[in-house]
């Protein structure tokens, strides 16, 4: 290859993109980055007490649940890359280097999440590697989510390489559709952490691994029409209107079918109270603590508007599918969120005398600390720098 | 060899001695309990009463907290005692939130002082090299009492002598002999631990 | 497997107690003194010279093995940097509770002579001068008492007094200074105001109490404002906090005059139930020998009451003796009971008729009278029901009497000093007087009323007093109002504190501050010290030797004929700059010339022989001590070596007075002729003096009647301007009391804040409701005298009485120089007792501890 062809051909992936007007979008990530990191020292440096605000009968709190969105996210966007690839979607192939860099940067940005909610995250490898528990869902889910990041990187490097012969093509095809299967797994095996668990019911079986999945494809396509709203300040171009517009309608069914999901799981526990079914935790969220959160966070901001704006415009407004896409997101941080608090909801009942008082008490003491929140900004951070800067610098787009 | 303990809710009197025991034999700092107290009101006026129920790890013969461990920090030992290894933790939490019994506590900071604003006390000194930030501790059964023939701290101190210690394989232990004379409950059995704690019926 | 053997919470026998755990881990034994009793034998374990931690010894006489946590708890005491350090003077001569002394740090040279120079002033002038407020602090104290003796001062009094007025009618009838369920036998028990087993002491009650319930199946109700039931074969009776004496006195009726069965052997036998009551509620006496007379049914005639010839006692009817018209005094007291229906009780104490009925038949089937017991070969009778109390029902201006309307009870069920039944526990043997009544043990006769009262706790107008050292706020503000003829100018400070157990901060506050001179010896920088001039510092007790006996016994085993003696060698090297007190009075007799006077005084009132006069060394006063009592081959290095030493119990027989009264010739006063005639000798004196008695004489004739009967007290909820309930207190485990400070230990804080009650007004959910308040709401609480404390947060429970507001704890302390962990709790249940002579039982001197009170949202 002479310098002169690898040159030009470099210059088709990485150039200065004039027209792309993310800088402001690129620094806020990094002045997220820089509080949250300061954050992020403090905490290692005082430890949680100070920083957090958890409890023994909360000790999962605001880091899991942005841990849960990131990850989630990036499950979904890898989906929807994987779909581009093993179906010949021509619709997502098209913006396949953006969803690539996307679902990388987000995992990254969740992988900062859980290494600040761990005590101790160095020995995290460490012992991964020496004396891993491979009956624990949570080795599992580290794995896969591990394996996934490289993928990513993997297909990153693929689908950035200049003159991508017809191999690199076929081997990121492959990669791609690999990213699609562990992001799927690894996305179920987080519902899985949850869902093997017997001390909380509300956590308990396989409702959350299905959830994940389900809204987390539905998060990464309103991620992609969010952020293409925001890359084109609002005027996506026509040439990705089809795109979108199949976004929209992903994330509509994504939306559908967590109705059916919400539905069915909270008549299910509602209809037989008495049944360990995590009764407590449903009504935490329909009327107590988080009833709030519940319904405006999750029926209204991850279900009803973005639904009904995607609906209304018939999924051809480039804005309405961005703001609806916006409004999924929030939602969906809120369903994560929501879920990961009301699960630790005290197990209640005779047979445990004496949680009523006590730990109900301190389980409604939950808020996030401002600690937590800015952790929360540093994964935005991640996300932002590492996302935007590459919209400025890369060739995100490719004609196909 | 099983250890396994009895609590005797029908004596038991809500005073707590146990609680302090445990955190005076083991050191634990400033809002670290492996034993507690929980109460609770029950019934209403005038057949209303408190009800005390002392909890602690259940040491469970399945433990969820064990299999939830994804470094094996956590395990049960041929004693049926589970122990946290303190430098093996990665401070994940996962055991504590697949623990039912509120057994497992994160110290996620320096050991705290009872006295705050103070230097540290020759004693918390001494109390606070056995725990390490960041990870998850918990009640284990006073492995190094029992290995001196000593009772464990909580069971020893009960003034109502509601607690009974010792080995659920033998049967001719204290335990088994009680659990086969009365039944014994355990907390949320259906859950499927299998606790090495037995309850009394009030 | 050894351990397998252990279960059963039994005493572990002791394999390795001396055996440290490594070379430089020591295993120490001692016994415990984190509460006043300090009953409770301990083994510590020091490593590398730090004391770790503290437990039960396994051979320990009460304890068995087990600590309470105040026990578990003490070691912080020890390294608790806010410990009082070094001799410290002031410099700020203005003393308020938050005025700060300005403290400079002085040596104790001159800590010592400069207090001994005060003292002397006032000894050399007048003693009575010189005050010495104390209290369980200085319970393990030789020399405290000896030393104001030796000073010459008769003003010596327990600082905080008499909130547990708990002995009058046990000291009278059983010669004991408490009285109890006997936990070895008893089968069906009523408890009225006692919280027992809720206070989670480790030395032999709560054992003996579980046993007795739960392996014995002994039921026990409960007559509480509050629900203390504890073990699940005890039930709650919700009464309103000024009701006791009510149902007392209904029970009484119940059984006279509704179900008619009684022990009438035992009342016949063993009281004065048959002596014969002439005019002006007087005995009937023999004309010769004075003796009073009784009625013999089988011979028609009137006899000495102990007259061998005796066919049978009249219990009913009127005779004419002596020319005048004698009934025996049962008919009397049955008469008196006539009125006291369960409907009548039933609105005064809300209990419902009905389940006194039931009550009163329950013990009466269950005393099954007649039947008897063989203890140890001795047949005795077998009454195995108590009805006990506790300050809940004493602490009230008619305490006293409801205290005896509740002996009179057992007295009926002849469940008195038999197995099974109602005990008291100093194995006080019956000595009889002329009359044939016991003679009382601690208090001696009723002490002697005199006008004017000499002492400023005015213990001289109050016939049963028991610690009145209270009356020390009204009397040192007002020393005219009091006939005292001097002024208290020196004050010493040890181990009492007025602020946290007393009553009302400011008067407090003005009476403390009225001393010219006051030291303290403290081991923290506590209320008192604000008041204190200088301060010594005492060093805790696990840096010096200790040495403690026992005296009063609880209801518990009661095996022992004597508290065991404990002995302590001191654990670790001191921290700080402090000493022991005892050590404190030795230098400061020793520098008022007083050493051999206070050593003479000190010996003889311990009955410690072989003292020498002029010993500074309080080692040589416990080896005497413990030589004398155990054997020449005891000394104290010996005794620490054990940790605890006692004699052997007695035989479980002799346990039961009447082991030692078979004659039946001690004839318990169930009328109690004592109050009569004391009530009319004050009301006399003090007419003498041209007086009234501070109390008012029209409640000295209504209270001091010989047959309890219903006195409504001026705390009683009728409403008026919103005082519509009480206020009653309770203590939780970790805070019995202060010693060894308790409230200020941080683990004890800790554990204490996890109640739901600690720190809040506790409120019946309907009283709430019909007040419109919530969980949580701020309301203040105001005494009928003005007094007014909150904002304090409402805790709605099940378990109070509607007509009752409860506090857990309630030492609400102040100092802002002692460990903050101290003002956790903000509802000083003290501050709204009512400390004055119209409210206190003028038996007793008991403070009302449920005072009338008013709720008002803040
Ligand atoms: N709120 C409330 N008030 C009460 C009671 C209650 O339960 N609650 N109980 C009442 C009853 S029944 C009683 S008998 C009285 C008892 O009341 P007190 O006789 O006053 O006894 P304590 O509260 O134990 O100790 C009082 C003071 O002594 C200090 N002290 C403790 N140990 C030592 C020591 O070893 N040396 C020295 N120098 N000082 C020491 C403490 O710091 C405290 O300031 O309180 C009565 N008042
Ligand atoms: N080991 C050890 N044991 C001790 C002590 C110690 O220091 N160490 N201290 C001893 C001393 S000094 C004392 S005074 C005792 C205290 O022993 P208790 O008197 O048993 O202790 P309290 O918890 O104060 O219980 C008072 C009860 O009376 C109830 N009550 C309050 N007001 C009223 C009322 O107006 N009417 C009725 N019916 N009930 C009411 C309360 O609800 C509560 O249940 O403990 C003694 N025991
Ligand atoms: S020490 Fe014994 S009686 Fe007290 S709370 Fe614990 S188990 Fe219950
Ligand atoms: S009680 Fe909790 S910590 Fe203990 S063994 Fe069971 S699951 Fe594990
Ligand atoms: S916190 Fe520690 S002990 Fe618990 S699961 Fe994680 S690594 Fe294991
Ligand atoms: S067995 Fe030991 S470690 Fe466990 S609760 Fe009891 S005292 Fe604490
Ligand atoms: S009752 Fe508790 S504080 Fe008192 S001596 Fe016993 S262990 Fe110590
Ligand atoms: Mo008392």
């Amino acid at each position: 290859m002479s310098n002169d062809s690898s040159d030009r051909s470099l210059s088709s992936v990485i150039t200065w993109n004039k027209d792309v007007k993310v800088m402001p979008y690129a620094l806020f990530g990094v002045v997220a980055l820089i509080v949250g990191a300061v954050a992020a020292i403090m905490t290692l440096i005082n430890g949680h007490d100070t920083m957090f605000n958890l409890s023994p009968e909360v000790p999962w709190g605001l880091l899991i649940a942005s841990y849960a969105f990131f990850v989630l996210t990036a499950s979904g966007l890898a989906f929807i890359g994987g779909i581009g690839h093993a179906f010949g979607n021509s619709a997502y192939l098209k913006i396949n280097r953006r969803i690539v860099v996307m679902a990388f940067a987000v995992l990254l940005a969740g992988f900062t999440q859980i290494g600040m909610e761990l005590g101790h995250p160095l020995r995290l490898a460490w012992y991964m590697l020496v004396s891993p528990n491979f009956s624990a869902p949570i080795t599992w889910m580290g794995v896969l989510y591990s394996i996934e990041l490289l993928i990513l990187a993997f297909e990153l490097y693929l689908v950035l390489k200049p003159n991508p012969t017809e191999k690199d093509h076929r081997n990121s095809a492959v990669v791609g559709f690999c990213a699609m299967i562990f992001g799927v797994l690894a996305a179920a095996t987080l519902g899985f952490v949850f869902g093997s668990n017997t001390a909380r019911p509300f956590f308990h079986g396989s409702y959350f691994s299905t959830f994940f999945v389900v809204s987390g494809i539905t998060a990464g396509a309103a991620m992609l029409l969010f952020v293409h709203n925001l890359v084109y300040w609002g005027r996506v171009p026509s040439s990705l209107s089809k795109t979108m517009s199949s976004l929209g309608k992903l994330m509509a069914t994504g939306i559908g079918v967590m109705i059916f999901l919400y539905l069915w799981k909270i008549l299910a526990t509602v209809y037989t109270p008495a049944a360990d079914g995590g009764y407590a935790a449903i009504r935490e969220l329909l009327s107590g603590s988080l009833s709030t959160n519940f319904w405006g966070g999750e029926i209204l901001l991850a279900i009803v508007l973005p639904l009904f704006l995607v609906l209304i415009t018939k999924a051809q407004s480039m804005k309405m599918l961005g703001l609806a896409g916006f409004i999924y997101i929030v939602g969906f941080f809120f369903t994560k969120y929501d879920f990961i608090i009301a699960g630790q909801v005290p197990v209640g009942g005779d047979d445990f005398i004496g949680s009523g008082i006590n730990r109900m008490a301190d389980f409604q003491a939950y808020v996030p600390a401002s600690g937590e929140w800015l952790i929360m900004l540093l994964g935005c951070g991640v996300f932002f720098t590492f996302y935007f800067f590459a919209e400025k610098i890369l060739v995100l787009e490719k004609e196909s | 060899m099983r250890y396994g303990m009895i609590i005797d809710l029908a004596r038991c009197i809500g005073c707590n001695a146990c609680t302090v025991a445990c955190k005076s034999h083991n050191g634990t700092p400033k809002d670290i309990f492996w034993s507690q107290v929980l109460v609770e009101e029950k019934g209403e006026y005038p057949n209303a009463r408190v009800v005390p129920t002392p909890i602690l790890c259940m040491h469970c013969e399945d433990a969820p907290c064990v299999k939830a461990c994804p470094t094996g920090a956590s395990y049960k030992d041929e004693n049926g005692i589970v122990h946290v290894n303190q430098d093996k933790c990665i401070g994940c939490k996962s055991c504590m939130v697949a623990c039912a019994y509120d057994a497992r506590k994160f110290m996620g900071g320096e050991p705290k002082s009872y006295f705050p604003g103070k230097e540290v006390t020759e004693l918390e000194e001494v109390q606070h090299t056995e725990f390490s930030r960041g990870v998850v501790s918990k009640c284990d059964f006073c492995a190094d009492r029992l290995k001196e023939d000593l009772l464990p701290a909580c069971v020893g101190t009960c003034p109502a002598q509601a607690r009974i210690f010792g080995d659920l394989d033998d049967p001719g232990s204290e335990v088994s002999k009680i659990l086969v004379k009365k039944s014994g409950r355990t907390l949320l059995s259906h859950k499927g631990t299998k606790p090495s704690v037995y309850y009394l019926a009030r | 497997m050894a351990l397998a053997a252990l279960g059963g919470g039994l005493p572990l026998q002791s394999p390795v107690l001396a055996a440290g755990k490594s070379a430089e881990t020591e295993s120490i034994n001692g016994f415990c003194d984190g509460c006043l009793y300090k009953k409770c034998m301990s083994k510590y374990t020091v490593k590398n010279g730090v004391l770790m931690s503290s437990e039960g010894h396994p051979d320990g006489l009460y304890n068995e093995g087990n600590m309470c946590g105040r026990g578990q708890a003490q070691v912080m005491t020890l390294y608790d940097p806010w410990r009082a350090k070094t001799p410290l003077k002031r410099t700020n001569p203005k003393k308020g509770l938050n005025e700060d002394p300005g403290w400079v740090e002085i040596s104790w040279e001159e800590a010592l002579t400069t207090t001994a120079k005060k003292i002397g002033a006032v000894m050399e002038k007048d003693p009575r001068e010189f005050v010495m407020l104390s209290g369980f602090g200085a319970y393990p104290s030789l020399y405290m008492r000896p030393f104001s003796a030796a000073v010459g001062t008769p003003n010596v009094m327990y600082s905080p007094g008499c909130f547990c007025s708990v002995h009058s009618a046990s000291e009278i009838l059983h010669g004991s200074f408490v009285e109890g369920a006997d936990l070895n036998y008893c089968k069906f028990r009523i408890e009225i105001g006692r919280g027992g087993a809720n206070v989670g002491s480790a030395d032999g009650e709560v054992q003996a109490d579980v046993r007795c319930s739960i392996d014995k199946g002994m039921r026990t109700v409960k007559v509480d404002a509050r629900n203390s039931t504890l073990f699940s074969n005890s039930e709650w009776v919700p009464i309103s906090p000024q009701g006791g004496l009510a149902f007392a006195l209904s029970l009484e009726h119940v059984i006279l005059h509704e179900i008619k069965v009684f022990d009438e052997w035992f009342v016949k036998n063993r009281t004065n139930a048959t002596y014969l009551i002439g005019d002006y509620g007087d005995y009937v006496r023999h004309a010769q020998s004075n003796k009073p007379l009784v009625w013999d049914t089988d011979a028609q005639t009137a006899k000495e009451f102990d007259d061998a010839s005796i066919g049978d006692y009249a219990l009913d009817g009127s005779y004419t003796v002596n020319g005048m018209t004698a009934r025996p005094s049962f008919a009397l007291i049955k008469e008196k009971a006539k009125a006291y229906t369960p409907e009548w009780q039933e609105k005064i104490t809300t209990i419902p008729a009905a389940k006194v009925r039931e009550l009163a038949a329950t013990l009466v089937k269950e005393a099954r009278i007649g039947s008897t017991i063989d203890v140890n070969g001795v047949t005795m009778p077998y009454r195995p029901v108590c009805v006990s109390i506790y300050k809940g029902l004493t602490n009230h201006q008619t305490g006293h009497l409801a205290y005896y309307a509740v002996m009179t009870v057992n007295i009926l069920l002849g469940a008195f000093d038999v197995p099974g039944g109602n005990l008291g526990f100093n194995n006080y043997h019956y000595k009889k007087d002329e009359d044939g009544h016991p003679v009382h043990f601690h208090l001696g006769p009723p002490h002697h009323v005199k006008f004017p009262p000499k002492t400023l706790d005015m213990k001289d107008l109050i016939p049963m007093q028991h610690d009145v050292g209270y009356m020390f706020t009204n009397s040192a503000r007002d020393l005219e109002g009091h006939w005292l003829d001097y002024k208290p100018k020196v004050g010493f400070f040890y181990g009492g504190n007025l602020f946290s157990k007393g009553g009302s901060e400011e008067e407090i506050s003005e009476g403390l501050a009225s001393f010219e001179f006051a030291a303290a010896i403290a081991i923290n920088m506590d209320e008192h010290t604000h008041f204190a001039d200088i301060v010594f510092p005492e060093a805790n007790h696990f840096e010096t030797d200790f040495c403690y006996e026992r005296v009063f016994e609880r209801p518990s085993k009661q095996q022992y004929k004597q508290g065991p003696m404990g002995a302590r060698k001191a654990l670790v090297k001191p921290l700080y700059d402090g000493r022991a007190a005892d050590d404190i009075l030795i230098q400061l007799a020793k520098r008022l010339n007083i050493l051999p006077k206070t050593n003479i005084i000190m010996s003889k009132m311990n009955k410690i022989k072989g003292v020498s006069p002029t010993t500074t060394n309080l080692k040589d006063v416990w080896d005497a001590w413990i030589s004398g009592k155990y054997g020449a081959e005891w000394n104290f290095d010996k005794a620490a070596e054990v940790g605890q030493i006692a004699l052997p119990p007695i035989p479980k027989e002799k346990i039961y007075q009447y082991y030692y009264a078979p004659d039946n010739q001690v004839r318990l006063p169930i009328y109690h002729i004592f109050l009569k005639k004391t009530g009319e000798e004050m009301i006399e004196m003090c007419k003498k003096a041209g007086t009234e008695h501070p109390v008012g004489n029209e409640t000295i004739r209504n209270i001091y009647q010989p047959i309890p009967h219903w006195v409504e007290g001026p705390e009683f909820p009728h409403g008026k301007d919103g005082f519509d309930m009480n206020l009653v207190g309770w203590r939780n485990p970790q805070f019995l009391h202060d010693v060894n400070n308790s409230t200020g230990n941080p683990l004890l804080q800790e554990v204490a804040c996890k109640s739901p009650f600690y720190g809040k007004l506790v409120l019946n959910p309907r009283t709430a409701r019909r007040k419109g308040f919530n969980d949580g709401d701020m309301v203040y609480v105001e005494n009928q005298y003005g007094v007014k404390v909150g904002p304090v947060p409402v805790k709605t429970s099940e378990i109070i009485h509607p007509e009752a507001a409860g506090v857990e704890g309630g030492h609400s302390r102040k100092a802002f120089s002692m460990n903050p962990v101290n003002h956790t709790s903000p509802l000083s249940w003290n501050r709204l007792i009512p400390i004055n002579w119209k409210t206190i039982d003028p038996v007793t001197g008991a403070i009302e501890i449920s005072p009338l009170i008013r709720i008002t949202k803040a």
